[in-house]
C-alpha cells in the first residue's frame, strides 16, 4: 500500500473515501479480511477515522442520544447512560481486547447479519446518521443495511453516528447463542424490548420490539409477532405461544452455514422469543441497568 | 511507500518507518525485536498477540501500525520492571500456570490490565478478563488461580 490518510475533517474524509481509500475504524474486520492481500503489498490506502470530531463522543441531544461511530464496543458496554440492551449487545462481541478497538460504526458498516450491536439497535429504533459532502442525513437501519457487506452508503459517504430516540427503559431481553461465551460469532440472537403497563396481574403490553440476529441476510424484526403481543394482556400471552412460535419460525429466513443449521436457528429463535414472553408474564425481565 | 509512525513504546517516544497497514505484531517483533507478543492465529481469535494500547489490552495481529500514531503501546517487555508484573510472574510460577509458555505473555498482559483497573476481582471478573486468551496446555484453572493469588497481594506491591 502506498500511503495512509488521517484527515481531521469530515469533508476531507468523505473526499478521500470517494477517491477509493478504505475506511479504517477499529480495523478488526479489515485486518483479517485483507491480511494476505496487504502482506502482498496490495489494497486501497487506509483511511484512519480517529481524528474526526463528529465521529467521537456519546451525548444526549434534543431528539435522543447521539453515539459517535468511532465509539468502541467496550466504551458502549461500560456507559451507564445508554440503554442496557445496547450495552449487552456490544458487550457480547468478541473478547475484551477486541472490544477495546472494535467500533459500533465498523460493526454496523461491515453489514453482517450476525453483528451483535445491530439487533439491539433495531429493537431501540435507532437511526443512522450518514454524512457526505452535502451534509448529513438520517435513515433507519433497514434503509442502511441491505445484506452481508452491502449497505446503501454512497461512495462519498460515511456513517458518522447512531441516534437512539428517547424512550422509557421498559423491559429488555438480550440473548446471544454461540458455541462459547467469548470470541464466537452468533448463531442466532434476540434483542427484545417491551413496555408493560399495569401490575403483575393486569399488565398490558403497550409497545414491543423483537429483533433477531443471524437468521437472515439482515437483522429481522418480527412485526407480525410484535402486533400479536402488542396490546395484549400479559396473562393471556402463554396461550398464544404456539402461534407466536410459528410466526417467528415463518418470518425469519435462516440458512445452513459453517456455524449452524437453518433448522437449529429456527428452533432456537422461537425458544428465545418464548423465554422473553415468559419473562414478561412473570413480571421479571431485566429492567435494571446493572444487569450487564 | 513507507510512512513514519510516531508513538510511545514501553514508555519511550519512538518512531518507525513502516507501511501504515503493516500489522503491529510484525512491527513489534521484527522492527523492534520485541518478541513477547506472539502470533497464534493471526486473526484476533487466540489473544496471544495482546499488547496494551493506552493501558488497555488490544490484539496486535489485527491492528495496523498506522493506527497507533500518537498513542502509547506497552508490550510484556515494557512491564518487566513494574512490581505488578513481578508479582504476576511469581504467582504464575507458584500456581503452575505456565506450561509451553506461548500464551503466557498475553495472559500476563490481560491479568495486568484487569488488576490495574480492578484490584479485587471476583473469579467471574478474572474469567471474563481472560476470556479472549486461549491456552492449550493448562486447562485454565491454574491461570485463574495465579491471577487470584496476585489479586490478593496487588495492593501491597503496586
Amino acid at each position: 500500500m502506498s500511503h495512509a490518510l488521517r484527515p481531521s475533517t469530515l469533508a476531507e474524509a468523505c473526499e478521500a473515501k470517494a477517491q477509493g481509500a478504505l475506511p479504517y475504524a477499529g480495523g478488526t474486520d479489515v485486518m483479517v479480511r485483507q491480511r494476505d492481500m496487504r502482506r502482498a503489498g496490495l489494497g486501497a490506502p487506509l483511511l484512519f477515522l480517529d481524528a474526526i470530531p463528529e465521529m467521537q463522543g456519546i451525548h444526549p441531544e434534543a431528539d435522543g442520544i447521539r453515539i459517535g461511530a468511532m465509539n468502541t464496543m467496550a466504551e458502549i458496554a461500560a456507559h451507564q447512560g445508554l440503554p442496557p440492551l445496547l450495552r449487552l449487545g456490544c458487550g457480547s462481541v468478541g473478547s475484551p481486547a477486541l472490544r477495546n478497538v472494535a467500533t459500533i460504526g465498523g460493526n454496523i458498516c461491515s453489514a453482517s447479519p450476525a453483528a451483535d450491536s445491530v439487533a439491539p439497535l433495531h429493537a431501540l429504533d435507532a437511526l443512522a446518521e450518514v454524512s457526505g459532502p452535502t451534509g448529513a442525513r438520517r435513515l433507519s437501519l433497514q434503509e442502511l443495511l441491505l445484506g452481508p457487506a452491502r449497505t446503501t452508503l454512497g461512495e462519498d459517504e460515511l456513517l458518522t453516528a447512531v441516534i437512539l430516540p428517547e424512550r422509557p427503559l421498559g423491559r429488555h431481553f438480550h440473548r446471544k447463542v454461540a458455541p462459547r461465551l467469548s470470541n464466537a460469532i452468533t448463531k442466532v440472537s434476540l434483542a427484545a424490548w417491551a413496555l408493560v403497563e399495569g401490575g403483575v396481574d393486569d399488565g398490558m403490553v403497550s409497545s414491543v420490539r423483537l429483533a433477531f440476529g443471524a437468521v437472515g441476510p439482515v437483522v429481522i424484526r418480527c412485526r407480525e409477532a410484535e402486533a400479536m403481543i402488542n396490546a395484549a394482556a400479559v396473562n393471556a400471552l402463554p396461550e398464544q405461544l404456539s402461534t407466536l412460535r410459528q410466526i417467528v419460525m415463518d418470518t425469519i429466513s435462516p440458512i445452513d452455514d459453517q456455524r449452524s443449521t437453518a433448522d437449529y436457528r429456527r428452533l432456537v429463535a422461537a425458544n428465545l422469543m418464548e423465554l422473553f414472553v415468559l419473562e414478561l408474564c412473570h413480571g421479571d425481565g431485566h429492567s435494571q441497568e446493572t444487569q450487564s | 511507500m513507507k510512512t513514519l509512525v510516531r508513538f510511545v513504546l514501553n514508555g519511550r517516544e519512538t518512531e518507525v518507518s513502516t507501511w501504515a497497514d503493516a500489522r503491529l505484531v510484525d512491527v513489534l517483533r521484527e522492527d523492534f525485536g520485541l518478541t513477547g507478543a506472539k502470533e497464534g492465529c493471526g486473526e484476533g481469535e487466540c489473544g496471544a498477540c495482546a499488547v496494551l494500547l493506552d493501558n488497555r489490552p488490544v490484539l496486535s495481529c489485527i491492528m495496523a501500525a498506522g493506527a497507533v500514531e500518537g498513542r502509547s503501546v506497552t508490550t510484556v517487555e515494557g512491564l518487566r520492571e513494574r512490581p505488578g508484573y513481578q508479582l504476576l510472574a511469581r504467582c504464575f510460577e507458584d500456581a503452575g500456570a505456565v506450561q509451553c509458555g506461548f500464551c503466557t505473555p498475553a495472559m500476563i498482559m490481560a491479568a495486568y490490565a484487569l488488576l490495574d483497573e480492578c484490584p479485587a476481582p471476583s473469579e467471574t471478573d478474572i474469567r471474563r478478563a481472560l476470556a479472549g486468551n486461549l491456552c492449550r496446555c493448562t486447562g485454565y484453572a491454574a491461570i485463574v488461580q495465579a491471577v487470584r493469588l496476585a489479586a490478593g497481594q496487588w495492593g501491597q506491591v503496586t
